[in-house]
C-alpha cells in the first residue's frame, strides 16, 4: 500500500460536503480529505499560507484536487488558473464537482487544464458512484507525473 | 393680354387695308379725272370743228351764191362729207347721260343746217342768184346755225363741268386718302406704342412671376433640407434609441442568464441535500426504520427527484432564449416520422394510426424545430394513451395566407375555454394522475415558434381531440 496523499475538497455546502464525504467512505477510499470552504482556504493551504502557514507550502501536493465552481470569495474557476500557474501543482490532478452544465463553465474549465468536468447529480446513488469512479481513476490507476518528479523530494 | 394684343393686331390689319383701299381709290379717280379730260377735251374739238365745217359750208355757198363763181364751192364739198364723220366721232366720245340725249339735237340741227345750205345751192342753179340771195336773207340759217352755237356752248360748258367734276373728284379722292393716311397712321403709332407698352407690361409681369416662382422654389428646396435634416437627425435619435433598446435588452438577456445559472445551482443544491440524506437514510439506517418511515422517505426521494426534472427542463427552456437560429430547409415530414418510429418502438402494444403529408418543407433551425415536434408529437402520443386505436396525423393548411402546419390527435383534448392558459410554463390542464408531465414542454414549443417569428395556436374538445397549429 502506497503512502496515502491528500483530497484536497474545495467545497462551501457543508451537506454537499457531507455527502461527498459519504460517498468516499461508500467507495472505501481512505486517504485523508482536507476541506477548504472557499477559494482563498483552499490557496492558502496549497501555497502554505494564513492558516496553513505551518504547513510545508507545496512540499506536499494532494494526490487529487475535487472543486466547486461556485465559491465564496475566490471562485473555482480563479483557484483553477492559480492551481494551473503554480510551481508545485501545475501537474496535479484537479476534478471539477459542480452542479453548472452551462456550456461556458465545462469549456473554460477544460481550457484552463481541468482533467475533469462532474456534474453533481441529484440522486445519492448517482453521486456516490460518480464518486467511486473519480477515486477509481485519479487515486489508482491514473500514472501522474508529479509522482515521478517529486519522488525524490517526498523521500527525502 | 394675350386678347388685347391680338385686338390691337386686328384694328391695324383693318387701318392697313383701308389705306391700301384708300390707295387704289384715289389711283382709280385720278385715273378717271385723266380719261374724262381727255374725252371732254376731244368732244369740245369735235364739235369745235364741226362748228367750223359748218361755217366752211356757209361761207363757200355764200361765196358762190354772191359771185357765182363755182371756186368758191370748194370749201362745201370738202366740208360736206366731214361733217358725218365728227357726227359718228361724237357718237363715240360721247358717254355722259346728259350729252347723249343732247347730241340728237345739235345732229338733227346740223342736218337742217345743212339742209338750208343745200335749198340755197339748188336755188341758186334753177332758180336763179336773186332767188338764192332771197333765200339766204330771210335768215333762217343763221337762226339755225345760231341754234348750233349755242346748242354747242351747252355741250361744251356740259363737258367742261364733267372734267372739273372728275377732277374735283380725284382732288377730293386724294384729300380724303391723305387724311386716311395721317389718321391711320396716327392711329397705328398709337395701337403700336400701347402694344409696345402692353408687351413690356407683360415681359414685365412674367419676369417677376418668374422671380416669385425661383424664390418659391428656393424656399420649398430650403424646407425640404430642413425637412431631411429633421428626418435625419428623427433617424439618428431612433437609431439611438433602438441602440439603447438593444443595450437594455441585452443587459436583461444577461441578467436572465445569470438568473437561470443561479437557479441551476442553487434550486438543485437543496434537492441534492434532501435527495442525498433520504438515501443515505434509508442505505444506511434502514434497520432503524419501520415501514411507515420507508415509505415517507421513498415519498420525499419521488419529489426531489421530480423537481430535479423540472429544474433541468426549466434549464433547456431558458436556454432556448439565447444563441442565434441557424436556419436551413428543414423536412418536417421526416422528423415527425422518425419521432413517431421512435415511440412506437418503445411502446409496441400500443394501436396507434399515423398519417403523414410527406415532404412539408421548411425554413428552420432543424435542432429547435425538431425539439419543437417532438414536444407537440409526445403530447399527442400521451393524450391518446387512453384511446383503443389512437389517430395521430401531422399535415399543413392556409391561415391568413400563410403556410400553418398542425399535429392532430383523436385523443383527450381539452377545454377551450382554457386554450389561453395552453403555453404558460407548469400549466396543466390534467390531473397528474391522469398524465404524467411537468407542463413545460408547451411552453418550449411556444417559445421555439416565437423565436422562428411564428404563431401557435391550438383547436380542441374534451374528448374529442387537439389540434396543434404552427406557422414560422
Amino acid at each position: 500500500m502506497p503512502q496515502t496523499k491528500v483530497i484536497l475538497l474545495v467545497e462551501d455546502n457543508p451537506d454537499d460536503e457531507r455527502l461527498t464525504l459519504m460517498g468516499f467512505r461508500e467507495n472505501r477510499i481512505l486517504n485523508e480529505i482536507v476541506v477548504a470552504r472557499d477559494g482563498v482556504e483552499a490557496i492558502n493551504y496549497l501555497e502554505g499560507k494564513g492558516d496553513y502557514a505551518d504547513r510545508l507550502g507545496g512540499a506536499t501536493s494532494p494526490q487529487l484536487i475535487v472543486l466547486d465552481l461556485k465559491l465564496p470569495k475566490v471562485d473555482g474557476i480563479e483557484v483553477l488558473k492559480h492551481i494551473r500557474q503554480s510551481e508545485h501543482n501545475q501537474y496535479t490532478p484537479v476534478v471539477i464537482l459542480t452542479s453548472s452544465t452551462e456550456e461556458r463553465d465545462i469549456v473554460e474549465s477544460y481550457q484552463l487544464g481541468v482533467n475533469a468536468y462532474v456534474q453533481k447529480p441529484i440522486d445519492f446513488m448517482d453521486f456516490t458512484e460518480a464518486v467511486k469512479h473519480l477515486g477509481m481513476f485519479w487515486l489508482l490507476l491514473n500514472q501522474a507525473p508529479n509522482d515521478a518528479l517529486k519522488g525524490p523530494l517526498t523521500s527525502a | 393680354m394675350k386678347k388685347e394684343i391680338s385686338w390691337i393686331i386686328w384694328v391695324s390689319f383693318l387701318i392697313m387695308s383701308l389705306i391700301g383701299f384708300g390707295f387704289i381709290q384715289g389711283a382709280v379717280q385720278e385715273d378717271a379725272a385723266y380719261q374724262q379730260a381727255e374725252r371732254s377735251q376731244n368732244i369740245n374739238m369735235a364739235l369745235e370743228r364741226l362748228i367750223s365745217e359748218l361755217k366752211d359750208i356757209e361761207t363757200g355757198i355764200r361765196g358762190y351764191i354772191i359771185t357765182g363763181n363755182y371756186s368758191y364751192l370748194e370749201p362745201y364739198n370738202s366740208s360736206l362729207p366731214n361733217i358725218n364723220k365728227y357726227d359718228l366721232m361724237l357718237e363715240n366720245l360721247i358717254i355722259d347721260p346728259t350729252q347723249t340725249k343732247n347730241l340728237p339735237r345739235l345732229i338733227k340741227l346740223t342736218k337742217k343746217r345743212l339742209r338750208i345750205s343745200a335749198l340755197s345751192l339748188k336755188l341758186m342753179q334753177t332758180k336763179g342768184k336773186d332767188a338764192a340771195f332771197n333765200q339766204v336773207s330771210t335768215g333762217d340759217g343763221k337762226l339755225v346755225m345760231d341754234a348750233i352755237r349755242a346748242h354747242v356752248a351747252k355741250m361744251q360748258s356740259r363737258e367742261n363741268y364733267l372734267a372739273h367734276a372728275a377732277k374735283k373728284k380725284s382732288i377730293d379722292a386724294k384729300k380724303l386718302q391723305r387724311m386716311v393716311y395721317a389718321i391711320g397712321f396716327v392711329i397705328m403709332a398709337a395701337l403700336q406704342a400701347l402694344a409696345f407698352y402692353r408687351m413690356n407690361q407683360e415681359i414685365n409681369q412674367r419676369q417677376m412671376a418668374q422671380k416669385t416662382l425661383e424664390e418659391l422654389n428656393e424656399s420649398l428646396e430650403i424646407r425640404i433640407l430642413e425637412k431631411t435634416r429633421e428626418v435625419t437627425e428623427l433617424n439618428e435619435t431612433l437609431e439611438l434609441k433602438v441602440e439603447e433598446r438593444t443595450a437594455q435588452l441585452n443587459a436583461v438577456n444577461k441578467e436572465l442568464e445569470t438568473f437561470s445559472y443561479s437557479v441551476s445551482h442553487d434550486l438543485r443544491s437543496p434537492l441534492r441535500s434532501i435527495s442525498g440524506f433520504s438515501q443515505a437514510l434509508i442505505r444506511l439506517k434502514n434497520d432503524q426504520l419501520d415501514e411507515e418511515a420507508q415509505d415517507f422517505l421513498n415519498r420525499i426521494l419521488n419529489n426531489a427527484q421530480r423537481m430535479g426534472l423540472l429544474i433541468d427542463d426549466l434549464l433547456k427552456l431558458s436556454r432556448l432564449s439565447r444563441g442565434s437560429l441557424q436556419k436551413e430547409p428543414v423536412n418536417l415530414s421526416v422528423l415527425v416520422k422518425d419521432s413517431l418510429d421512435e415511440l412506437m418502438l418503445q411502446e409496441q402494444s400500443r394501436q396507434v394510426k399515423v398519417t403523414i403529408e410527406p415532404d412539408l418543407i421548411a425554413t428552420a433551425d432543424k435542432q429547435l424545430i425538431d425539439a419543437a415536434l417532438q414536444n407537440l408529437i409526445n403530447n399527442a402520443w400521451k393524450y391518446t394513451s387512453k384511446n383503443e386505436i389512437a389517430e395521430i396525423s401531422f399535415g399543413s393548411r392556409m391561415s391568413n395566407d400563410k403556410q400553418a402546419f398542425y399535429i392532430q390527435d383523436n385523443g383527450a383534448g381539452f377545454n377551450m375555454k382554457y386554450a389561453h392558459k395552453l403555453f404558460g410554463a407548469f400549466q396543466r390542464l390534467h390531473a397528474m394522475e391522469e398524465f404524467s408531465g411537468n407542463g413545460i414542454g408547451l411552453a418550449t414549443v411556444q417559445r421555439i415558434i416565437h423565436r422562428h417569428g411564428g404563431e401557435v395556436w391550438a383547436e380542441a374538445e374534451e374528448g374529442k381531440g387537439a389540434t396543434f397549429y404552427f406557422t414560422l
